[in-house]
């Protein structure tokens, strides 16, 4: 390839084809990772869930021979690990963040130790048989978008179809006005007899399940194997595009695109043989991310009570209390929250409409 | 050429330790030494970390034929911080030798190597020696360079590829090696090299692969360590073939992995532990060894290896040979991209 190819179709085609495929995994999660955080909660541990993700995922779809059954367990698999988060953040309080890096920790180790385990000697080579691309009849024939956007892995059209849904179940449905209040402020989200912990707990039981699906992305469809540390930071990728996105489902999968063709297009210029130096280019994606997130930083507003674990449950707060803190050393902290519950929720809390 | 010279160094060893059995009159002569072996991962991970240690293992065999016992202790898994804390403490035990088999040791070594001048210590894939601290390198473009040339042999499109992990040292020789290797078996090969920046990302190592066969790439040499899976998954699915490094990987990918270009290490560091341990290591030398050294050779895939011309696979032959000889030299390149300017005619001597 030269540089005058640059502007040939020949180029772009498989550009845009390549920018969709790295893309997906990261449109997955980050979804996921909007909803969690919406809802108030930062899931650092969001690398390991896909982890957990990747090696769930191929060690059932190995067995079972069948992918879909790999990405069903993938999602328990991430479900579960966001429950645990949950539990420790949403029920114990705990913080997030250190929450989130010691879960990876766990994650990324019980994924290589279930490896090893699975498969007694490293000499055993396990994988998986890759299906060819499907064709949407019609459509994939359209010329410069057809291949790009409809010759793709059966997983890239369920993205397609989870962006409006995560769209309509966040910015349209009464769920979705939930998990937005809870993350805003969940005092006044109390007082108007909803369960904060409930909403919460399935917020981020959504981000895991969406990690976990993520990670079974690259291991099942996109490699067909598992290899420790194959998740490769895409994790801490996929938290700065949820900011990048505004936490918002249609921005949030044009952000992963957006990453996506950045490190489709360094691969493109390393090959073309392009007299910039290769450190660049490799950093080009993670360059782009930086920029991004500083730019956006100054107006990005995070849901306001991210990281603010909300320890009063209404009506079941003396019946937790004991369960929650029994040296009553957040007595305090509870008491403090009592007289914000008092204020109503009036009308339909502060919310982005996309 | 190492493996010759420790072995003709030992010769000198052995006199020396005759002689002094006949002026002592000693009935038996033994010598203890202690030799610390600290890997990047686990000594028994199946790849890198395993075959330093059966290197060490073999060292501690071939010494003690030698009537020189080697205990061997490794301490695994630890970050470069931790790795200099290990060595430092082996020295501080009396430790004679301490191997640190890992890339990203390089300054615990030379900051252990200050402080403890008694102790020797080796580290793999760093830039210098200096007094007590030796490197050792597999000197990969040798084989690279094998690989290479099979590649333009193999290619019907007239274009080849490398996936390479980082822009580093050896894994740069390995890269430019590959596509030096193709122009010589081809001076109008169009060769490509990506660099992914990772030995695991697969998913990474999958997409610049499928950016050079999309370019028209037909054969893809993978300078890469687990993310290799990638290469073949994109290599597989596009029906063309795939050159493995490091260990024989055929099992991979049957239908698309060729042949692996093997390094050898558990043969570098079995030599340059023994030289070590008898003293025997040039003061400031690199021990970069390559296929003069026997470090570096083809694994072939049996079932694929049919489909090679008979003619090919002797020309390749002969080539490992004018290498092994010196008959052909091939450089190392630490530039991308520098391979182009290489002399073809200056590589024969």
């Amino acid at each position: 390839m030269t540089f005058s190819d640059l502007f040939e179709l020949a180029f772009w085609v498989p550009l845009l084809t390549a920018s969709i495929r790295i893309a997906t995994p990261l449109i997955l999660a980050s979804l996921g990772e909007a909803v969690a955080e919406r809802a108030g909660l930062l899931n650092v541990g969001i690398e390991g869930m896909m982890a957990l993700g990747a090696i769930s995922g191929f060690l059932v779809a190995f067995w079972s021979g069948s992918s879909s059954i790999g990405f069903s367990a993938s999602i328990l698999t991430g479900g579960l690990a966001g429950l645990l988060f949950g539990l420790l953040t949403v029920v114990r309080g705990a913080d997030q963040i250190v929450t989130g890096i010691v879960l990876n920790i766990l994650a990324l180790g019980l994924a290589s130790f279930a490896y090893q385990r699975a498969f007694a000697s490293a000499k055993d080579v396990p994988q998986l048989y890759l299906t060819s691309p499907l064709r949407v009849p019609w459509l994939s024939t359209l010329p410069v978008i057809g291949k790009p956007l409809f010759a793709q892995a059966p997983i890239v059209y369920l993205a397609y179809l989870l962006v409006p849904l995560f769209w309509l179940l966040l910015e349209r449905s009464r769920w979705g006005l939930h998990v937005r209040a809870v993350g805003e402020n969940p005092e006044a989200v109390d007082s108007a007899g909803i369960d904060v912990w409930h909403v919460r707990l399935q917020a981020i039981a959504i981000g895991g399940a969406m990690a976990g699906l993520a990670g079974a992305t690259i291991a099942v469809a996109q490699v067909g194997a598992y290899v420790d540390g194959m998740i490769a930071g895409r994790g801490f990728i996929v938290l700065a595009i949820v900011v990048f996105g505004g936490w918002r489902p249609g921005r949030v999968a044009l952000a992963s695109l957006l990453f996506g063709a950045a490190d489709a297009l360094q691969l493109r210029l390393q090959v073309s043989g392009i007299g910039l130096p290769n450190q660049l280019l490799i950093g080009l994606p993670y360059l782009l991310t930086i920029v991004v997130v500083a730019l956006v930083a100054r107006r990005a507003g995070y849901p306001a009570a991210i990281n603010r674990p909300y320890l009063r449950r209404r009506g079941a707060a003396s019946r937790h209390q004991a369960v929650l803190d029994p040296s009553g050393l957040f007595a305090d902290r509870m008491q403090a929250n009592r007289p914000a519950a008092q204020q109503v929720l009036a009308g339909k809390p502060e919310g982005d409409e996309a | 050429m190492i493996a010759l010279k420790s072995r003709g160094s030992f010769r000198s060893l052995l006199m020396l330790a005759g002689c002094a059995l006949c002026l002592g009159g000693s009935a038996t002569y033994a010598k203890d030494i202690k030799v610390a072996y600290i890997p990047c991962g686990q000594v028994n991970d199946g790849s890198w970390s395993e075959a330093g240690y059966d290197g060490v293992k073999d060292a501690k065999e071939a010494l003690a034929k030698k009537d020189i016992n080697v205990t061997v202790d490794y301490t695994e898994n630890l970050s470069p911080s931790k790795a200099e804390v290990a060595a430092r403490d082996y020295a501080t035990h009396g430790y004679q030798t301490v191997v640190l088999h890992c890339g990203t040791f390089a300054d615990a070594a030379y900051n252990a190597g200050k402080d403890f001048p008694k102790t020797h210590f080796l580290i793999v894939v760093a830039p210098r020696s200096t007094g007590n601290v030796w490197s050792y390198i597999p000197a990969m473009q040798d084989i690279s360079f094998v690989t290479g040339y099979l590649a333009s042999k193999m290619s019907k499109s007239g274009a080849v590829g490398v996936v390479a992990s980082f822009n580093f040292s050896n894994v740069t020789w390995q890269a430019e090696g590959f596509r030096l290797g193709a122009r010589y078996g081809n001076p109008k090969i169009k060769t490509f090299s990506t660099y992914i920046n990772s030995f695991d990302d697969a998913g990474k190592a999958k997409e610049a692969a499928q950016a050079e066969i999309d370019s028209g790439a037909d054969v893809i040499y993978s300078a890469t360590d687990q993310a290799s899976r990638g290469i073949y998954a994109a290599a597989g699915a596009a029906g063309i073939l795939a050159l493995a490094s490091y260990s024989d990987q055929w099992k991979l990918a049957p239908k698309t992995v060729l042949a692996s270009a093997l390094a050898n290490i558990p043969l570098l560091v079995s030599n340059v532990v023994q030289g070590s341990v008898q003293d025997a290591l040039e003061p400031g030398k690199v021990y970069a060894v390559g296929m003069a050294g026997g470090i570096g050779a083809l694994a072939m895939n049996p079932e694929l290896e049919k489909t090679i011309p008979p003619a090919v696979m002797t020309q390749v032959k002969a080539l490992m040979d004018d290498i092994r000889m010196g008959r052909v030299k091939v450089p190392a390149i630490s530039e991308p991209g520098k391979f182009a300017d290489v002399d073809l005619a200056s590589l024969k001597k």
